[in-house]
């Protein structure tokens, strides 16, 4: 299924060394890291994720 | 997997938890790694803080590395990206599958279906009836059961649902018709 091409999330600089934004970006979604306050990825709309190793 | 076993063991797991549930509506934990049980804590220890994660509401996605957590994080960006512009959640889309507002009202009711919400009313009579039963007398409508009666107590009358369930059943006042067939 194709990704509509103004997805966007918003990646914690600190998940940057993991490769995953990277990858998420291969999926046709774009990424922009930032210094998040709280979570690793942020979509608005009130979704927040944790990544926990 | 040691990130979540030793934010546990040191204590900064539930607050980081309690931040992120505090911060936004939809919390996601994406627990990545090929197991479970690769740190310090206890197979049954890590498998109680993934159960009580979801007893806080925060979803929970199991990932096995990298690239499955790049899938997950694309398919909650596209999903969350159409639901944007939606008033309601997507399993609200559906069109009604009743005309009539009263079975539709006790469809709404979790576990009811518009068959349900029918044989209640035909019992009943009407949506006020229905929210002003005992327990008993909506379990013995073919088809609710005990359940779903505390279903439709718990959502249209919460403050009397979790009260004592003392008024006598139509069954056993003498004085009174049964509503049932």
């Amino acid at each position: 299924m194709a990704v509509p091409v103004e997805v966007t999330v918003l990646a914690d600089v600190h998940e940057q060394p993991s490769g995953v934004p990277a990858a998420v970006e291969r999926l046709g979604v774009r990424v922009v890291e930032l210094a998040l306050a709280v979570g690793d990825y942020d979509y608005g709309n009130g979704v927040l994720v944790e990544r926990k190793t | 997997m040691k990130d979540l076993h030793h934010s546990v063991a040191q204590g900064r797991f539930w607050r980081q938890l309690g931040a992120l549930r505090d911060s936004c509506a939809t919390p996601y934990l994406v627990v990545e790694g090929r197991t479970l049980d690769a740190g310090q804590l206890s197979p049954a220890g890590v498998r109680g803080v993934c159960v009580a994660v979801m007893d806080r509401g925060v979803r929970l996605v199991r990932s096995d590395g990298t690239a499955d957590t790049a899938r997950w994080l694309v398919r909650i960006a596209v999903r969350n990206h159409r639901d944007r512009d939606r008033d309601r959640p997507a399993y609200g889309q559906r069109p009604p599958a009743s005309e009539s507002p009263a079975e539709c009202a006790l469809a709404a009711v979790p576990g009811i279906s518009v068959a349900g919400a029918r044989a209640l009313l035909e019992c009943f009579g009407s949506v006020a009836r229905v929210a002003s039963a005992t327990s008993q007398e909506l379990a013995a409508v073919p088809g609710i059961g005990h359940t779903k009666a505390t279903a439709i107590r718990t959502t249209l009358n919460p403050s009397r649902a979790s009260s004592p369930n003392t008024k006598p059943s139509a069954h056993q006042r003498s004085d009174a018709p049964s509503p049932f067939p």
